[in-house]
């Protein structure tokens, strides 16, 4: 390593090794941010889409991780099996992940639209366990392979090395917030969804189908939770059954830094949570990634509990 | 029968966790933090006993100081938060509570036997490895049964203590805290006082339950005391019924059952699990058990409110 050669050089030139040992220091804080700002952009995707169905139903879908894993896994199956494009399978990726988003609307969340806020917390903690039971039966509990001719790819940046796949996620990442942010801000869906999230008896008064937006909000959150899976898959070459349980639990940590129901935020926290995860192994050792990203959390929602970009409201 | 045993002993101790996130419930509190309170009582018990020589009561109730404490602490600045955002400040803290543990290595090396061939073992809170060794009943000759007992009689001061709680100042002060803030400031209640305290018992609750826990085990593992345990011990008492404690004890006990009464479904159980939960939620969302069906048992039995 590069630490090991700047220690052997003679003795007499301190002040030189010290200066190439701050630049040396320097050269990997900043690659590892570079490699956390990148592995950010996978969290902000789990939670856009997340951030979604909070914006617009004010519920937690514990079950958006594993509408994720299926991202993976269609996409897996479809490049393994089926030897199709990274486009077709990109695609299918999607519908996968929509259907399973739908049936978690239709049997978790609208029996339960006049529930109190634990009830759907429950039901689909209840989706979340039968989905993984289900691709496990199929799949194994084993880490599975997602083929890509992005592996072991890399642009090299001046310096710096950058992952192909995590720039592809990053640049896809930034298309999707965009997407979503002029769905929601532009057209008449995304004005009909703020209505609904606003007040959803005026909204229904105001001759607004109210289980139709709950749906389309389920398609598009499920999209881009396929969309994340997908990717996903790509960046790290693999997919276990297990995933969509720390992503939901990734995502739930993003949505709450980022401002809940707060798109931007999403897209910012997922970034920042990327960052101090890559640092804190950086500079703490891996023991502590964990603990150094949940104290951010937590500081972060005693000093400003509506999030970096969430909206001041009276009740948080 | 020691099949019985073992499975009343897990009931017990999934009956501590569902009481102790019931009644930081009882304020209108969702906390995820019992795990971490339900690891701090394990792991400084275990450490009480093994380490610095206390007695075993002492110890198990030094561990629930000790959560209580923490939770006091941890209580203090959250409380502020409503809703979900209290839940995952409170998952946030319970995993770093789990993360110092997963770090944490103190003790000291004990022959695992007199011939000295086996290989030294340590003796204390290991980091990953857990805290292994932890032999307090079986050095001063406590036998199963009795240490069966002790957790049978934790169980039953705390039914006791919650059915007094309810009929108590305190617990109607707890359920006017639950109706609403502004209801009860109006009434003259100190709300943030009454969260603290619900959140100290809580903690308390969880932390003896983690002392009776590590005693029991002899081994623990940070590993078991991650946010999963405290998202099942709200399914209990979600199941189970938010209404009244007896539904959290009733939620508990069904949920250690089930998966044995579904064992005839072999590999399937877990999906069968899943199902119940959903079909739970739609059809009866205030748990199995709430008030109504307790008068009407209550008529039943002859019994005048």
């Amino acid at each position: 390593m590069i630490f090991a050669r700047i220690c052997s050089f003679p003795a007499a030139d301190l002040g030189q090794v010290n200066k190439h040992f701050r630049k040396a220091k320097m050269y990997f804080y900043i690659q590892t941010l570079l490699n956390g700002l990148m592995y950010g952009c996978t969290y902000s995707l789990i939670a856009i889409g997340f951030t979604m169905i909070f914006g617009t139903m004010n519920l937690i879908n514990l079950a958006h991780g594993d509408v994720i894993m299926v991202g993976t896994f269609v996409g897996i199956v479809l490049v393994t099996y089926l030897k199709m494009n990274l486009l077709t399978t990109f695609i299918g990726s999607l519908i996968g992940a929509i259907v399973i988003g739908l049936l978690v609307e239709r049997f978790c969340f609208r029996p339960l639209r006049t529930a109190h806020e634990l009830a759907p917390l429950i039901s689909t903690v209840g989706a979340s366990i039968i989905i993984e039971e289900v691709f496990t039966k199929i799949f194994g509990s084993y880490t599975v392979e997602f083929p890509n001719p992005f592996t072991f790819s890399g642009i090299k940046m001046g310096d710096y090395y950058i992952r192909t796949n995590y720039l592809i996620v990053l640049i896809l990442g930034l298309v999707f917030m965009v997407l979503t942010y002029l769905l929601i801000d532009k057209t008449k869906l995304g004005r009909a969804m703020r209505a609904t999230a606003e007040n959803f008896h005026a909204a229904s008064l105001m001759g607004i189908n109210i289980n139709r937006i709950y749906q389309m909000t389920f398609v598009v959150a499920s999209a881009l939770g396929g969309a994340a899976g997908f990717l996903l898959g790509i960046s790290t070459s693999s997919g276990t059954t297990q995933m969509g349980f720390t992503a939901t639990l990734k995502g739930l940590v993003v949505i709450v830094l980022g401002g809940m129901g707060s798109i931007p935020g999403a897209m910012l926290g997922g970034i920042l949570l990327g960052i101090v995860e890559f640092e804190s192994v950086f500079i703490l050792g891996a023991r502590y990634r964990d603990a150094a990203a949940y104290l951010l959390l937590f500081v972060l929602l005693v000093l400003k509990p509506a999030g970096l970009l969430g909206e001041k409201t009276e009740e948080r | 029968m020691g099949y019985w045993q073992t499975l009343i002993t897990y009931s017990s101790f999934n009956i501590i966790l569902a009481l102790s996130v019931y009644i930081v419930l009882s304020t209108g509190q969702l906390s995820v933090a019992q795990a971490g309170f339900y690891c701090i009582g394990a792991y400084v018990s275990a450490m009480g006993t093994m380490l610095w020589g206390i007695p075993l009561i002492p110890a198990i109730l030094l561990g629930g100081l000790l959560s209580s404490l923490t939770a006091i602490a941890m209580g203090i600045p959250v409380l502020r938060l409503k809703g979900i955002y209290l839940a995952i400040a409170t998952l946030a803290f319970s995993e770093i509570v789990r993360v110092f543990f997963h770090n944490l290595k103190c003790g000291h090396f004990i022959k695992a036997d007199i011939t000295g061939k086996v290989a030294d073992q340590w003796l204390g809170p290991d980091g990953a490895v857990g805290f292994s060794f932890i032999t307090y009943n079986l050095d001063h000759g406590i036998t199963p049964l009795e240490y069966f007992g002790l957790i049978i009689l934790y169980v039953i001061i705390l039914l006791v203590f919650f059915y007094l709680l309810e009929k108590s100042r305190m617990g109607y002060g707890f359920s006017a805290v639950r109706q609403g803030d502004a209801v009860a400031s109006f009434l003259g209640l100190n709300i943030t006082r009454i969260k603290i305290i619900a959140f100290s018992l809580g903690g308390f609750i969880a932390g003896v339950g983690g002392g009776l826990y590590s005693h029991y085990m002899t081994v623990i593992r940070p590993e078991q005391f991650d946010f999963s345990l405290s998202f099942l011990a709200i399914i209990f008492v979600a199941i189970g019924g938010t209404e009244t404690f007896w539904g959290s004890v009733f939620g508990a006990v069904l949920l250690t059952f089930l998966p044995e009464w579904l064992r005839v479904l072999k590999d399937y159980r877990m999906i069968f699990y899943g199902l119940i939960l959903i079909f739970m939620m739609v059809y009866r969302q205030q748990g199995l058990i709430d008030r109504d069906l307790l008068r009407v048992l209550r008529k039943y039995l002859g019994k005048r409110r």
